[in-house]
């Protein structure tokens, strides 16, 4: 049994499904990510365990108790929102001090363990400041001290740097991940960022429409989707509707595209091929040769976006539009839109979905 | 160039039109006669002496303090609930009352909520038309979302929900969070919203006349009788209602610059208490 655990955990508002016979298990220490688009269940999932609200159906246990017995309070979890949630007329100390003197610790405790906080979050010549006064980084770290101080079994983080800017996410995203190292508490961390998801957590749950499409560690969610929409929101990916020829080949728009290793399906079985654009090599016309060459095709340039260090050309080849990424280059900035060019689809990273 | 000055012009012509008629009573109340002519003439400070001395006058403007008084009151009572509800519990329904609420002046006017009232409780035993609790409670209806908005709009910017479930997941109960969290964070729109309250009832005429009698008269329905019998009293009187009325305001704004009040920056953890 995990540290968490959800089963057949249902939730409708009205007649909108938030949850549909969820089941998930979290294991004590690790951070679980859920990831998924807005409406998908990831908040009501965050709000269920916190105790804010209950299921309509199912249970949830946490540390081995059922917690829908238990109040808020005897849950002992900490919360850290996206709006941070700071009580604005209290100072920086009595902020993180709040829960510990709701709790009725002792001066000399709640004193020893603001500061210890304070310190590690590396804000501890703030603690006399108003949360008004601090940056949306500082108050973001302030509302995770507040959580932490309590000691809570869990750590709920629902979008906690969707309202900072990049940079400042960037960096507490790294911040957050060595916390919750440090105190080893179990941590659920809510978020629609891809990218957030897969650079912090131990495992990534995707969300659809209620349910976890997929649970695993952020390289294998990535690397090996499980369906479509996995494939679609943890990246971006050219999406190739075919149906098998044999074992290894496959027709798309006419064409051949040879499989290394093969599927078992019957002949003319519809299937989709995910292919990431960094997979999709781009060559300029007598580049490579064109006889004898596998899984390459003709196309023509219709756009194409700098994105840093890589650059994003659209070719559309017949009326299908591929995405292929390169290491930008003068070869690349000197495609023009209209250009014929050859794509190569290198099919050993491809993932077959049926 | 041409545009810019037809743009002072008018914008100078639409302040003094609204200006003009302050101007006038507040000059008028220190003239000694003022009849047939543009300005006063003389000056005297016997009206501003009489208004505090005269005792149908300050009896008067005692009865609107009690009745501004009592109409915050109650209206606080319901208010501060209403907009928790409205605010925390997100319901279709609370919102659509709630806007329903906010037109209320608009929709129906103080005269046909005033003899509306005659109608529904004119009962002997009652006792409430001609007394001061039937203007109360008219004038309670008519100002609530003056009452009710400040405290909504308080309230989400404070992001209440969330404040309030970072508070019970800290272990805070309901009396502790109350203590610690609403009442300093809820000062600013409880006390824009009762200075706001406080302004409409004071000036308010159109439910004093029809509600009350001759010994329930407010200072509006007395000061407008002054009118035909003494000028320059009159405009004494009602020079005291401008001032109340600009003090309220100026008392809007400077609340409205304190929004966050009674900051706990100190903290016990500090002093070794």
């Amino acid at each position: 049994m995990g540290y968490i655990e959800l089963r057949n955990v249902s939730k409708r508002f009205g007649k909108v499904v938030a949850l549909d016979n969820l089941n998930l298990s979290v294991e004590k220490g690790e951070l679980l990510t859920l990831l998924g688009p807005s409406g998908c269940g990831k908040t009501t999932t965050l709000r269920l365990i916190a105790g804010f609200m209950k299921p309509d159906s199912g249970e949830i246990y946490i540390d081995g108790k059922n917690a829908l017995s238990m109040s808020i309070k005897e849950r002992k979890i900490g919360i850290v929102f996206q709006n941070y949630a700071l009580f604005p007329n209290l100072s920086v100390f009595e902020n993180v001090a709040f829960g510990l003197r709701a709790r009725g610790e002792s001066e000399r405790k709640i004193r020893d363990k603001v500061q210890q906080l304070l310190e590690m979050i590396g804000i501890a010549d703030k603690a006399s400041s108003l949360p008004s006064e601090l940056s949306g980084g500082q108050q973001q770290r302030v509302a995770l001290a507040r959580a932490l101080a309590i000691e809570p079994k869990v750590l709920l983080l629902d979008e906690p740097l969707s309202a900072l800017d990049a940079k400042v996410r960037n960096m507490l995203r790294f911040e957050i991940k060595r916390i919750q190292r440090e105190s080893g508490v179990t941590t659920i961390y809510v978020t629609h960022d891809q990218e957030e998801a897969l650079s912090i957590s131990d495992r990534v749950a995707v969300m659809n429409k209620g349910r976890i499409e997929q649970l695993g560690a952020p390289a294998e969610i990535y690397l090996n989707p499980s369906t479509k929409f996995v494939a679609d929101f943890v990246g971006v990916n050219n999406f190739l509707e075919a149906v098998t020829w044999n074992g290894e080949t496959l027709l798309w728009e006419g064409y051949q595209l040879k499989l290394k290793t093969p599927v078992g399906l019957t002949p003319n079985s519809k299937v989709t091929v995910v292919i990431r654009p960094e997979d999709v090599l781009l060559f300029k016309l007598g580049e490579i040769p064109e006889e004898g060459e596998e899984n390459l095709f003709r196309g023509r340039v219709s756009g194409k976006i700098f994105l840093g260090p890589i650059t994003r050309v659209a070719v559309k080849v017949k009326e299908k539009v591929i995405l292929s990424d390169s290491i930008s280059s003068e070869k690349i900035f000197s495609l023009a839109e209209g250009e014929e060019v050859m794509v190569k689809i290198d099919t050993s990273k491809a993932k077959v979905i049926t | 160039m041409l545009k810019k000055g037809l743009y002072f012009a008018s914008l100078t012509l639409y302040i003094s039109f609204i200006f003009l008629p302050i101007v006038l009573i507040s000059i008028g109340a220190f003239g000694q006669k003022w009849f047939g002519t543009l300005l006063p003439e003389g000056f005297t400070l016997r009206w501003y002496g009489e208004l505090f001395t005269q005792r149908m006058y300050y009896e008067a403007l005692l009865r609107s303090m009690i009745v501004a008084i009592s109409v915050i009151a109650i209206n606080l009572a319901v208010s501060i609930p209403a907009a928790y509800a409205i605010v925390v519990l997100e319901s279709k329904l609370l919102r659509s009352l709630y806007s329903f609420i906010i037109l209320l002046p608009i929709a129906i006017p103080p005269v046909v909520l005033g003899l509306g009232f005659i109608d529904a409780y004119n009962l002997p035993g009652l006792k409430i038309i001609g007394y001061l609790k039937g203007l109360i409670l008219a004038q309670c209806i008519y100002t609530l979302p003056f009452t009710l908005k400040p405290l909504i709009a308080n309230l989400e910017m404070l992001s209440w929900k969330s404040i309030e479930e970072a508070a019970y997941s800290l272990g805070a109960n309901v009396l502790y969070i109350i203590r610690r969290l609403l009442i300093p964070n809820l000062t600013p729109g409880v006390v824009a919203g009762s200075i706001m309250t406080f302004a409409m009832s004071v000036g308010e005429f159109q439910l004093a006349v029809i509600l009350t009698s001759s010994k329930s008269q407010t200072y509006p329905v007395v000061l407008y009788q002054a009118f035909y019998v003494n000028t320059g009293f009159a405009c004494a009187a009602t020079s005291l209602l401008v001032w109340m009325s600009i003090f309220s305001l100026l008392g809007i704004v400077y609340m409205s610059k304190l929004i966050k009040t009674a900051p706990e920056r100190t903290y016990i953890g500090a002093g070794g208490a």
